[in-house]
Formats: structure tokens, C-alpha cells, sequence
């Protein structure tokens, strides 16, 4: 069965933004919140590295227990989702989530304003329909993941993408012990 | 995030607590009835500051009256939600069943003919006043255990321990017990002849209490800073910890924290003149430093609740160190 994540090449990552940038362009995320944030470790120092930081889709998701109104579900496929139709704008799930990823945006429209934002791994995390009435959907296809230059940010089926990074661990260690 | 919310509705919803259990000791002391009578009246309004104050941090607030108790089945702050519902309501019942008394219930000074229709109601329960307050003040240090066990997350490392729902007690029981003294000493300023026995009677009790509570205080504060010092369950917990306590010693918190300090030591002096005193048999002064101990009750622990919420780092926060040294 099919189970959405989301792995990060912290080797590979050189904070260019793309990843920040299309997540925004793709959902329409506030102008006062993103759903990924970058992280830089150790600026300006040897061993500088860069951590992206945004829902992990957890297995067991803290939030979705902490929420009190049952706002939070984890799908069949593994992505985590807000109805924002339910969202009270508490907060909690941003104490239960230990990687920060609910965020509260101030700015946007009146009616979304306080209301948690995530990453929806790209889809349309409740139904919509266009002017014509017709569904709108859209593969989990992350927007973020397909913008990387450098291919750091890894998304998909997580048997596939921990096997892609698993074969790059492999190759830098190679590397790291014939001093390629 | 907005501290100031958790503040004010942790504290007072605590305070609506203690002060029901100070009702039903002074219901206990067996003095003037009307005289503790007044005193009953402060439980309500302190449960509604805390209600307002927590939907007020809210985004939808009339969508969260509706469903925050939505999901008691996983959710602590859905039980916590839960709970305080149940106790706002048994805080009304038992206000109720003092005020509309029949003999010497002050509601017939407000409105007569609704205290009569009211008092009808009420009055073949009366008898159980006690037995009732006893279950609604265990209802309520329930509520305490639970709104405690809200905050004891995962993701918070630096409340995810004891001491949080210690922190809870002590606070229900310093500013509970010394809310219901203030009013009753202002009563007693009104007619000192009148009032100086049950006053003196509820005080004896009241410095117990608060000299107890003080004392567990201190040992609560001293055991969470070395709590936060200490090792954690995790990497990313012990790096939250220490950060918290950064915050606290060294960081945007450390003026609240020793102002908090402060006040705890000039309670303590107060406590310590109010109850000498009261052993003087000087019930007039005990009743001022009554009135001032509560203030300063108030305000240090409004400070406590801010340094607790506000010196929080949670892990979220320090994910990004943990990730960088192990992937």
C-alpha cells in the first residue's frame, strides 16, 4: 500500500529557496506563513547545514489525537490533512507536532485568518468543486519536491524515495572511503 | 503565540477551583452562615474570566463552544474543555445553593420574587449543601489533574512533567483560599463586631493552607529548574529543556521570572505579619494584610503562568538540530 513522506538530503540541500517558493505559488499559502520552513545549522561555520522543516505525514500523527474538534485525518495514503471547515484555530496541534509544521496565518482572507495551515502533500485536502460545479483534484504530487534543483528535497511513496536516498547514503560513503 | 490567554484562563479557572474548596471549608467551620454566604459569590464570575479568556484565544470562537469537547475520545484539551464545562456548571449549582438559602441567601437583596421562586428549588437541597461541595470540589481537582495532563505533550518537553499539574494545585489553593479571605475580610471591614469570629475562624484555617501551599511552591519551583537542568527522555527533549531554562535564567523571561521571585518573597513576608497578627488575636490587621496577600497572590502567580507558558521552547523549535546530527 501506497504511504506519502517526505525525506530531506541535508548534503544536498544549498537553501536556493525553490522548494519555499513553489509550495507557495501551488496552495496559495499566506503571505505571513509558509508551509516550509529552512532551516540553517551552524552559518558561516565549516559543516553549514541546511534542514527543511514541514509536516512529515507522520505515521502516527500527534496532531490528529490532539485536535479537539477531529479536524486532523490521516488518509489511506498516508497525508495528513486539515479540514479548515472544522479548525477552530486553538493551536494545539502546533504544541503536539514536534516539528513545528501547523502554522496560524494573520494575513488572507477574513474567514482564514487563525485557521492552521499545512503541508497537504500538494493535494486538495477537502472537496472543491470549480465555477462549473465540477470536483477538483489533484495527485499527491509535491510541488516543493519537483521544484528541488538539487533533487534534496525527496517526496513520494516512501519505499521508493528512502531507497533512492538510502543508494545516495551508500554512494557518499563509497566516496567518503576511496577519497573520490 | 499568544501567552497571555493560557495566563489568564489557567489561573482563574484555578482560582474558580480553590475557592469552591474554601466555600466548603468555611460551610464546614460551622460559624455565620451569612457571613461565608458572601464569599460564594466570587466562584462564577472567576469560571466565566477563564472561559472568556480561553475563547478568546481561540479563532472561531462560537464554532469552538460548540465543538472543542468534539473528540474526549484522544483529545486532552477536549477533555480539558470537557471538564471545565462540567465544573462551570457545578460551580453555578453550588453558588446557587448558597445564595438563594432560604434564611440568609443575599440573591433576595437583588431580586425577591426570584429568590422566592428559586429558593423553592433550591431549598430541599440545601440540607446537602456539604456532601455536594465535597463532589464538586473533587469534581474540580479533576479538572486541575486533567487541564495539567493538556499540557503535558510530547512536543512541550519543559511541561511534560509533574510538576506541571503541581504548579496547578498550588496556584488553585494559594489564590482560591486568599480570593475567598480578601471577600470575606472586606465584609468583615463592614461590620468588624459583627464578623470577627467567623473571620477569625476561616483565617485560622486559611494561613494552613496558604502557608502549606507556599511552602509547596517553593519545592515546585526548585524541583522543575532542576527538572529542566537534568536529563530528558530524549535528545530533542533535553535540548527544548535547556532552552527553556535559557529563557528562564538568562532570556526574554528572566525579568518576569525574578520579579516572580520577588513577589513570592514579599507573600511571604506578608503571610508571615498576617499570621502574626492574627495570633495577636488582631483580627482587623489580619483582614487588611489579608486583602494585600491576595493581590500579591494574584500577580505573582499571573507572573508564574507567564514565565511557564512564555520561557516554553517546544520541541519544534529544536527539531532542526536533532535532524541535522542524525540524518
Amino acid at each position: 500500500m501506497v504511504n506519502y513522506k517526505f525525506v530531506h538530503d541535508k548534503e544536498r540541500c544549498i537553501r536556493c529557496g525553490g522548494c519555499f517558493a513553489a509550495c507557495k505559488q501551488q496552495n496559495g499559502v499566506p503571505e505571513d506563513i509558509s508551509r516550509i520552513n529552512i532551516v540553517t545549522i551552524d552559518e558561516g561555520k565549516s559543516g553549514e547545514r541546511h534542514i527543511t522543516m514541514t509536516c512529515m505525514h507522520c505515521n502516527d500523527p500527534p496532531c490528529v489525537r490532539a485536535c479537539p474538534v477531529k479536524g486532523i485525518s490521516k488518509r489511506e495514503d498516508g497525508i495528513v490533512i486539515n479540514d479548515k471547515d472544522k479548525c477552530i484555530g486553538c493551536e494545539y496541534c502546533s504544541w503536539a507536532c514536534p516539528f513545528g509544521a501547523p502554522k496560524y496565518p494573520d494575513t488572507g482572507p477574513a474567514e482564514l485568518r487563525g485557521i492552521m495551515d499545512k503541508c497537504t502533500f500538494c493535494v486538495i485536502p477537502y472537496e472543491q468543486t470549480d465555477e462549473y460545479g465540477t470536483s477538483i483534484l489533484r495527485a499527491p504530487n509535491p510541488k516543493c519536491a519537483g521544484f528541488c534543483a538539487t533533487k534534496a528535497r525527496l517526496g513520494g511513496d516512501a519505499s521508493e524515495i528512502t531507497a533512492t536516498y538510502n543508494e545516495r547514503v551508500a554512494g557518499r560513503l563509497v566516496e567518503r572511503q576511496i577519497g573520490v | 503565540m499568544s501567552h497571555t490567554a493560557y495566563v489568564v484562563f489557567t489561573v482563574f479557572s484555578q482560582m474558580a477551583v480553590g475557592a469552591l474548596i474554601a466555600m466548603v471549608i468555611a460551610d464546614f467551620l460551622g460559624k455565620d452562615k451569612k457571613f461565608f454566604e458572601t464569599a460564594s459569590w466570587v466562584i462564577v464570575p472567576a469560571v466565566i474570566i477563564s472561559l472568556v479568556a480561553i475563547l478568546s484565544h481561540e479563532a472561531r470562537p462560537l464554532l469552538a463552544m460548540m465543538t472543542m469537547s468534539a473528540n474526549v475520545g484522544s483529545s486532552w484539551l477536549s477533555r480539558e474543555s470537557l471538564m471545565l464545562t462540567v465544573f462551570a456548571i457545578l460551580a453555578v449549582i453550588y453558588t446557587c445553593l448558597w445564595i438563594f438559602e432560604p434564611e440568609y441567601g443575599s440573591f433576595k437583596r437583588i431580586c425577591k420574587p426570584v429568590h422566592g421562586l428559586i429558593a423553592k428549588i433550591a431549598k430541599p437541597f440545601v440540607p446537602f449543601r456539604k456532601p455536594l461541595g465535597i463532589i464538586f470540589a473533587l469534581v474540580g481537582i479533576a479538572f486541575l489533574f486533567i487541564s495539567a495532563r493538556a499540557y503535558m505533550l510530547l512536543g512541550l518537553p519543559a511541561m511534560n512533567h509533574i510538576t506541571t499539574p503541581l504548579f496547578f494545585i498550588v496556584t488553585a489553593l494559594l489564590t482560591g483560599t486568599m480570593l475567598v479571605a480578601a471577600v470575606l475580610s472586606i465584609k468583615y471591614m463592614m461590620a468588624p463586631k459583627e464578623y470577627a469570629e467567623p473571620l477569625g475562624a476561616y483565617l485560622g484555617v486559611a494561613w494552613k493552607v496558604v502557608l502549606g501551599s507556599v511552602i509547596a511552591g517553593i519545592i515546585v519551583l526548585a524541583g522543575y529548574l532542576r527538572i529542566l537542568k537534568g536529563a530528558a527522555a530524549s535528545y530533542g527533549a533535553e535540548l527544548a529543556q535547556g532552552m527553556t531554562l535559557t529563557n528562564i535564567l538568562s532570556g526574554e523571561m528572566t525579568t518576569v521570572f525574578w520579579l516572580y521571585v520577588a513577589i513570592g518573597f514579599i507573600l511571604t513576608v506578608i503571610l508571615v505579619a498576617a499570621v502574626a497578627a492574627f495570633l495577636k488575636k488582631d483580627v482587623s490587621k489580619a483582614a487588611v494584610l489579608s486583602i494585600v496577600l491576595f493581590a500579591s497572590v494574584l500577580v505573582g502567580e499571573l507572573m508564574g503562568r507567564l514565565v511557564l507558558f512564555g520561557a516554553n521552547v517546544p520541541l519544534g523549535e529544536v527539531m532542526p538540530y536533532v535532524l541535522s546530527s542524525i540524518i
